[in-house]
């Protein structure tokens, strides 16, 4: 066996999830059970499966603030929706991006790959009244 | 999170599956080759992207098989130093935390990589965060968001190490002490990291 190219490319989440989705791990075909799994935990993740176009405008729209390739896909994969987590994905933030910039980031982030799903959605919707209710729980 | 690799291989198609085309045998076999198997200091592969060329097809003397030489692409997961995800947490014990993506479950937190200052809850089994003087529980099946420090590839025990081993090593590649040939070391000190719903809203 030899590695013609270890690293030819890397692929985001959302292009997985539709090479995944052909492959037939979405329940449409026979796939197998590791094709399966990583279908189920792409789509439980609370990011929008994006298309190739989708996904150029999303890193288009970032251009002007320099992110590296990295910080781009991670990014598209998790949909950050508060400053603290742009600040753990982007490395050196306040030189970088400083405050306008994870703002912008956010906005970016919020029309086009972030997505509610049930769950945020039901935490998001009740703000204050899901973090005390798991409180009381405990 | 994951990497497209190109490999070439030798790849035995059974005289069975020869009534297949070409694509569709070698798939086949490559599925049972290299799919949910983790490369050396590569990765874990995941999924077949395509298959790019294929020549051959000879059959050799005593062997009724065909081999073709396969170029092909494979999705690999293999995260980088540094990058941030989101999984599961699947269970708690002294060590630490063990974190599951649904399609890979060796991803481990150890203590000393979490928030300060956290502690084992026995009577819970679970760790706690004590921030600000609230008790934060790690509770399983929780999405919890932790960075990765490293990727460990260990190969598998040869019979000779294992017959040399002492102590607890002597139990390695049971249940009692399983083998993974991938670990990935995390961690979750720091700011927006753990339990997604303590940085949420």
């Amino acid at each position: 066996m030899k590695l013609l190219q270890p690293n030819a490319a890397t692929i985001c989440n959302c292009e997985l999830l539709q090479v995944l989705a052909e492959r037939g791990a979405d329940g449409s075909g026979k796939a197998l059970i590791v094709e399966r799994m990583a279908y189920q935990y792409l789509a439980s993740q609370p990011v929008h499966p994006l298309s190739a176009k989708q996904l150029q405008e999303f890193f288009d729209a970032l251009k002007p603030y320099n992110l590296s390739r990295g910080e781009l896909m991670q990014l598209a994969n998790l949909g950050p929706r508060s400053p603290v987590e742009v600040h753990l994905l982007v490395a050196d933030c306040d030189s970088r991006l400083g405050d306008e910039g994870v703002e912008a980031v956010l906005a970016a982030v919020a029309q086009r790959v972030a997505r509610e799903d049930e769950a945020a959605a039901g935490a998001a919707g009740d703000g204050g009244n899901g973090s005390d209710a798991n409180a009381m729980t405990e | 999170m994951f990497i497209i690799t190109q490999i070439e291989d030798q790849i035995r198609v059974l005289p069975q599956d020869l009534a297949k085309t070409p694509v569709d045998a070698v798939t086949a076999v490559i599925e049972q080759r290299f799919v949910d198997k983790v490369i050396p200091n590569l990765g874990h592969v995941v999924t077949i992207y395509d298959v790019l060329h294929i020549e051959g097809g000879f059959v050799y003397p005593n062997d009724g098989a065909a081999f073709f030489k396969v170029q092909f692409r494979v999705v690999v997961f293999r995260p980088f130093v540094g990058e941030i995800i989101v999984g599961k947490l699947k269970s708690c014990s002294r060590e630490g935390l063990r974190v599951s993506l649904d399609f890979f479950e060796d991803v481990l937190i150890p203590e000393h990589a979490l928030q300060d200052p956290s502690f084992y809850d026995e009577a819970e089994r679970l760790w706690v965060w004590k921030f600000d003087g609230n008790d934060m529980y790690m509770d399983l099946q929780e999405p919890i968001r932790f960075r990765v420090h490293s990727v460990k590839f260990s190969a598998p025990p040869t019979p000779l190490e294992l017959q040399n081993a002492t102590g607890d090593d002597k139990l390695l590649g049971t249940a009692a002490k399983p083998f993974s040939p991938m670990v990935v070391m995390g961690d979750i000190n720091g700011d927006g990291l753990g339990l997604t719903t303590w940085w949420a809203g």
